[in-house]
């Protein structure tokens, strides 16, 4: 999607909130498949990490029991965007226990995605 | 659940990897490059492949190969040529020379249908078509597109009128190489269709329906129908293994697709939907393991660590290493090659 920064912000802010609800509401699937809609890739620094950050936040919602059919709820694209995601948060020194949540999730996407999955962060060139 | 069988098989001891091959299209000729400046001739003689000349005139890695409709062979170099090879009357190979003017490694190469031009990819971000020139005797280029990265595979439409470029800057370009009386049309070079993929190209293929398909280095293959018109929308399939790295239309709605994952896939046109029919390959031995445990992470980190169980993993494929290129026979037929030095001629059934 080609949008103008500002833009980007405002509907980064617009995904946050309505996450949030969800949350708050108790609607995990459909908080995740939310903060999964529209992936910022042309968005400024800032507003992906908001993003990211509101992806996590939808993502700790899930015990390690319920991720693997949370996986299967989400569509090839989510999957795949998710994926991308795992990545980048490993990358962001968070903290361990979180790296390690993060692993279960990876497996569950494997399981369901294939190992075609892993190779689209390596080699698609967008990147949340 | 699809499957081809096995026609005939290619192995010789002294030939460890095949990193390109080009069989003709009827099969009489086999010629393949391993992972050398030689090319190796074969002729079929009553079902076996011998082996009948080496050329040896590059003086870096072979990295194209192809047949024309007319027996002549086309090898492209990383050493910035290219030869045409044909047989005299005497049996052997004569090269003729082709002015490349290519100040980079050829990377891919392919004859129009009709036999008269063919393409070079070049790493230098464009591509040579190269017709002859009787004046001279000799093959001369013309430059087609600019690209911002080096040009990794070619492809040409069966009217030999359009010319199909995939390139590492992760764009699809078909270009009007039409001719006109005098030489080149007026439209010559003019670009056609412009496709952004999100990932290098590996392999570009034009189907006889015209549709263009192209496989990219993010394991997906991306559809064209360009009865469309040159804005159709692209269909995106993504597929669970490894990239594929070559492609062959073996019949109107039906694309075998192979690479890293050591096994030809099978993809069918279904009301204008390309899906993902299945594996062709059964294996030469009943596997022993589960079909799932290639995705498994487990397997692969006991693998990682050395400590495979006591017995062996049968293959359950023909190949037993990356699928290097794949080249269609029409009739339902392919052959390829693999980092294992065979090559396999299939028919799917």
């Amino acid at each position: 999607m080609e949008l103008s920064a500002e833009e980007w912000k405002m509907r980064s802010a617009q995904t946050k909130a309505k996450v949030e609800e969800l949350l708050k509401s108790r609607q995990g699937r459909e908080a995740l498949a939310e903060a999964l809609r529209d992936p910022p890739y042309s968005a400024p620094a800032e507003t992906k990490d908001q993003a990211a950050k509101t992806l996590l936040l939808a993502m700790s919602a899930f015990r390690e029991a319920e991720i693997k059919d949370a996986t299967a709820f989400l569509g090839e694209e989510a999957q795949n965007l998710l994926m991308k995601y795992l990545y980048r948060f490993w990358g962001q020194s968070l903290p361990a226990k979180t790296n390690a949540q993060l692993f279960v999730w990876h497996a569950a996407l494997v399981s369901q995605a294939g190992t075609g999955c892993i190779v689209r962060v390596l080699y698609d060139w967008n990147w949340p | 659940m699809p499957s081809a069988s096995l026609v005939r098989r290619l192995e010789e001891p002294d030939i460890e990897v095949v990193s390109c091959h080009a069989l003709s299209a009827d099969e009489q000729l086999l010629a393949l490059c391993p992972n050398s400046e030689d090319i190796v001739i074969f002729r079929l003689v009553s079902e076996k492949y011998q082996r009948v000349a080496v050329l040896s005139k590059h003086s870096q890695r072979v990295s194209g190969l192809d047949w024309s409709c007319h027996g002549r062979l086309l090898s492209v170099s990383e050493d910035r040529t290219a030869f045409v090879w044909e047989q005299d009357s005497q049996g052997t190979w004569r090269s003729s020379n082709v002015e490349l003017k290519a100040p980079r490694a050829a990377l891919c190469a392919a004859w129009a249908p009709d036999g008269e031009r063919f393409a070079v990819g070049l790493s230098s971000k464009d591509t040579a078509l190269c017709h002859w020139e009787p004046e001279v005797s000799c093959w001369v280029a013309w430059k087609v597109g600019k690209s911002k990265a080096a040009i990794t595979a070619v492809a040409w439409h069966s009217s030999s009128q359009y010319l199909a470029t995939g390139s590492t800057d992760r764009h699809c370009m078909v270009y009007d190489v039409s001719l006109a009386e005098e030489g080149r049309s007026p439209s010559f070079g003019t670009p056609q269709v412009t496709e952004d993929a999100a990932a290098w190209i590996n392999a570009i293929a034009f189907s006889n329906g015209n549709v263009l398909a192209f496989a990219c280095q993010d394991a997906t293959l991306r559809f064209k129908a360009l009865s469309g018109g040159r804005d159709a929308p692209v269909q995106l399939l993504r597929w669970r293994g490894l990239p594929f790295l070559c492609l062959a239309f073996v019949g109107r709605s039906q694309l075998v697709a192979c690479g890293f994952d050591y096994v030809p896939v099978l993809f069918l046109q279904n009301e204008g939907t390309w899906q993902v029919a299945g594996s062709l390959d059964a294996g030469p031995a009943t596997p022993s393991a589960a079909s799932g445990m290639r995705d498994s992470f487990d397997e692969a980190r006991k693998r990682f660590r050395g400590s495979t169980s006591g017995k062996v993993d049968a293959t359950s494929s023909w190949h037993s290493n990356t699928i290097t290129s794949c080249c269609p026979l029409g009739d339902g037929r392919f052959s390829t090659s693999a980092l294992d030095g065979t090559v396999l001629v299939w028919e799917v059934s």
